[in-house]
């Protein structure tokens, strides 16, 4: 069963006579149990469009949207609405509530899914530990930095277990260094419970570091590159490489070094450079050049 | 994740969700139309119709004929005119000095202009009568009850209203933009009427013509300041209510009164929307005040001293006056019927205690329909026909402050009371009134702090689970008890000091302040003048801790899980 499987999307802006401009036409996707898929695309192309849809925040105009074996959308029924999808979103600037600590916006949304008192302490303390910010779950979070805020955010969908979380460039309004810790551990966290994801981003790095396969929104469709693992440059076409542009650019994180060679994990890989560089652990960037 | 709800129990949900929206919509709706549309029509159709319903425009062609007619419109034009006209001479200069400087003692200055915002109108009135009389501070001016009496009054009020609009804007004006200006050879008047003033025009105007408008509908001012001259039309429609019973007059006042508030409405839309220049704005920027500033620092302290300061003080200093140097006897005489103004088996105290319960019950009132009422403006609603809907409520709340009080109280009397005199004399109407007066003004506090919720806040809820009912309560819920207290406090304070409406709709017996204080006013005595200051004195105290513990109530929501 597929995560998410979107057939023929197409929405435009106006309604009745008054049809639009179009921002999707005929878009499809389709996202693996337990798979990453980063999505790239210039500004305005469409990509946290598509995420909406998806979460059902915005009807498609035509089209089906089906997440997690549920048709949500063009079922002839009316729409499931975004609370009983089985999807969430991290926003790009959190959205977290700020009138809730830290704890109180984690047990959201296990509040809403009425979860007994005692069971919903134990999950937010156990989320709130995953993604390593046990210390602040009494804060305000109006006192959090950016990547706290982040970390919040997605704790809030993690602690649900949803079959996918949608990623709508969540670390965009991070510095560069944060935004390479945070996209590594990202990537450990949905792999560690399995979660399917989409993440959007305009940063080809943080696509390449983050995600198991490429796709690009262009002209309203989907354009799949295929597995990072796989990347072949030299097939794709000038528009899409201009937008791939740094795309030699990924963050992993160093698992062995030794006198002469460090080696750091990247997707599904092991680069081995020459030289000592950080210890075990540390996250580093790698630069690819042909 | 949670286990999914089946198709019937969602449509079950949906559909209750809808049935509570068009619960609350038709309360609304109902509430609108039976204690504003209803009186507010009931009142032109009097003046437009004979006794058995057929068009009659005879009475309008009478009132219109008579010159007498044509002295009140100029006189109320003349007043709102030189009223305006006061304001913005003093507003220009305290909005610069009180948001554009920085000096010692300016925070000081900024918050006694805050006075006019807290005090019912009546104490104001009261507080003029004070300083003018024969017998007060600025006595040899001869201005007691007369019209120049009213004009300053009506500076006092709307002074603050001036300073604040222009000054808001004035204080994150670029100065770099006039710094430039210099640089190219501009003298300083020069750079301030080619560059700063274009920049504040719009502004000026729009407040220029909220302003009009307060000046133009200020009866209960009017009335307590002695209704000199021909009075105005709002003094016109009690009159020929009141004195000549003659209500088809009235409603043709009242009908004129209308016309006189729209197009003082059209005029301040016109002026506000006109010429909106792209404006260089930042964060606010002070300067320190120079030599050349004395001329807006003299105008400023002028009008905080002596417009609004002495009032105040003399208000306070007259009503601890006896026969003997100073004492409390005036506050005496409230709690007993032994003073000569002992009328109508109330005292002053049991006066207020009606005001305090009808207050009470008019912010109930007004609370509830304001919740609502913006709860339902600041949905996000998806359907065209529902968004036009929206906007037209949320134009329409806003006519009762453009009517007057007057035609809202006159109102009630020829639709609700004249249908039902019963229930006109059980008193319930009087907090009805006063609800439709403050509503606006409440709704105008709420909507704002409704609108600034994120709209994606509730959809990150959404999306965490929650169904519209808990998005509701768990998003929107706790934004809108924050503003409760302020809202509350608001009402309270409106419906404490309302006077327009309640002056025709109270019963002789069951008198609120406001109304006892006009009327012992209006009775001769030197000990029924005392005890009016000291009852405007308690009614100012009432009202303001009212307001003031409104604004500081907010109750605690930090949640924790």
């Amino acid at each position: 069963m597929n995560a998410i499987d979107l057939t023929n999307i197409h929405l435009h802006y106006g309604t009745g006579r008054e049809i639009g401009e179009a921002v999707l036409s005929g878009a499809d996707l389709r996202v693996a149990d337990g798979e990453i898929v980063g999505l790239l695309g210039a500004s305005g192309a469409g990509k946290s469009t598509l995420l909406r849809v998806i979460a059902g925040l915005q009807p498609p105009s035509s089209g089906t949207v089906v997440v997690a074996g549920k048709t949500t959308d063009d079922d002839g029924m009316r729409p499931v609405p975004p609370h009983l999808r089985d999807c969430t979103m991290v926003f790009q600037d959190a959205q977290l509530f700020p009138h809730r600590t830290v704890a109180a916006n984690v047990a959201y949304g296990l509040e809403a899914a009425k979860v007994p008192r005692a069971q919903r302490r134990q999950r937010v303390t156990e989320v709130l530990d995953m993604v390593q910010i046990s210390e602040l779950a009494d804060r305000a979070v109006t006192a959090l930095s950016g990547g706290q805020a982040q970390r919040v955010a997605l704790a809030r969908c993690l602690v649900l277990n949803p079959a996918v979380i949608l990623f709508d460039e969540p670390l965009s309004a991070l510095d560069r260094g944060l935004r390479q810790t945070l996209a590594v551990d990202i990537r450990k966290l949905l792999k560690q419970t399995g979660t399917s994801a989409i993440y959007v981003t305009h940063d080809p790095g943080e696509a390449t570091t983050l995600a198991d396969r490429i796709a690009v929104v262009e002209d309203g469709k989907i354009l799949e590159l295929g597995l990072v693992g796989e990347l072949d440059s030299s097939t794709l076409t000038t528009s899409v490489t201009r937008l791939l542009g740094d795309i030699g650019e990924v963050s992993g994180t160093v698992t062995a070094v030794a006198e002469q060679s460090t080696t750091i994990a990247l997707v599904d890989q092991h680069v081995v450079l020459p030289g000592r560089h950080g210890s075990i652990g540390d996250t580093v960037m790698v630069q690819l050049r042909r | 994740m949670v286990e999914h709800l089946d198709r019937t129990l969602r449509e079950r949900q949906l559909v209750t969700l809808r049935i509570g929206w068009g619960v609350a919509l038709i309360a609304v709706v109902t509430f609108l139309a039976i204690f504003f549309a209803w009186p507010v029509s009931a009142m032109l159709l009097r003046g437009i119709l004979d006794d058995a319903g057929a068009l009659d425009l005879s009475a309008f062609g009478e009132v219109l004929a008579a010159p007498r007619t044509w002295h009140i419109v100029g006189h109320t034009l003349t007043m709102a005119v030189l009223g305006t006209a006061g304001s913005v001479v003093f507003g220009l200069p305290a909005a610069y000095i009180l948001y554009r400087t920085d000096f010692p003692g300016r925070t000081v200055l900024r918050s006694i202009t805050l006075v006019p915002f807290v005090l019912p109108t009546v104490v104001v009135g009261v507080a003029f009568r004070a300083l003018l009389g024969s017998n007060g501070p600025l006595g040899f001016l001869g201005l007691d009850q007369t019209t120049g009496a009213v004009v300053a009054a009506l500076v006092f009020f709307n002074i603050s209203l001036i300073a604040r609009q222009v000054g808001g804007l004035w204080q994150m004006l670029d100065p770099r933009t006039v710094e430039a200006a210099r640089s190219l050879g501009a003298s300083r008047a020069r750079a301030f009427w080619t560059i700063t003033r274009p920049a504040l025009t719009p502004a000026i105007g729009a407040s220029a013509g909220l302003v009009f408008l307060y000046c133009s509908t200020a009866y209960s001012l009017v009335r307590t300041l002695g209704s000199p001259g021909v009075g105005t039309l709002e003094t016109e429609v009690f009159r020929q209510t009141q004195t000549f019973l003659d209500l088809r007059t009235a409603a043709v006042f009242s009908a004129l009164q209308v016309v006189f508030v729209l197009a003082s409405v059209w005029l301040t839309q016109r002026l506000s929307h006109r010429a909106t220049t792209a404006l260089r704005l930042q964060h606010p920027v002070r300067q320190p005040l120079t030599r050349t500033d004395w001329f807006p620092l003299t105008a400023t302290m002028f009008a905080v001293v002596v417009i609004i300061l002495l009032p105040m003080v003399t208000l306070v200093e007259r009503s601890l006056i006896t026969d003997d140097g100073y004492g409390l006897d005036n506050y005496r005489l409230l709690v007993t019927s032994s003073g000569s103004g002992f009328a109508g088996g109330t005292t002053a105290a049991q006066a207020l205690e009606h005001s305090l319960k009808i207050a009470l019950d008019a912010t109930i009132i007004t609370l509830i329909a304001a919740m609502l009422i913006s709860l339902i403006i600041t949905r996000d609603a998806k359907h065209p026909i529902l968004a036009r809907g929206q906007r037209f409520l949320d134009t329409f709340i806003m006519l009762p402050m453009g009517v007057s009080s007057v035609t809202i109280g006159f109102g009630f009397l020829v639709s609700i009371h004249a249908v039902n005199p019963a229930l006109g004399q059980s008193g319930v109407l009087v907090p009805l009134a006063q609800a439709v007066v403050a509503l606006p003004l409440v709704v105008r506090t709420l909507v704002p702090v409704l609108a600034a919720v994120d709209p994606k806040q509730r959809q990150a809820a959404a999306v965490l689970g929650a169904p519209p009912a808990r998005v509701l309560r768990t998003i929107d819920g706790p934004y809108l008890l924050r503003a409760m207290g302020l809202a509350a406090g608001l009402s309270f304070s409106v419906a404490l000091g309302e006077f327009g409406a309640t002056s025709f709709l109270a019963s002789p017996d069951y008198q609120t302040l406001p109304v006892y204080i006009v009327r012992l006013l209006n009775r001769p005595g030197a000990d029924n003048f005392g005890m009016a200051l000291a009852a405007a004195v308690v009614l100012g105290i009432v009202a303001s801790i009212a307001l003031l513990l409104g604004d500081r109530i907010r109750p605690r929501l930090r949640r924790s899980a």
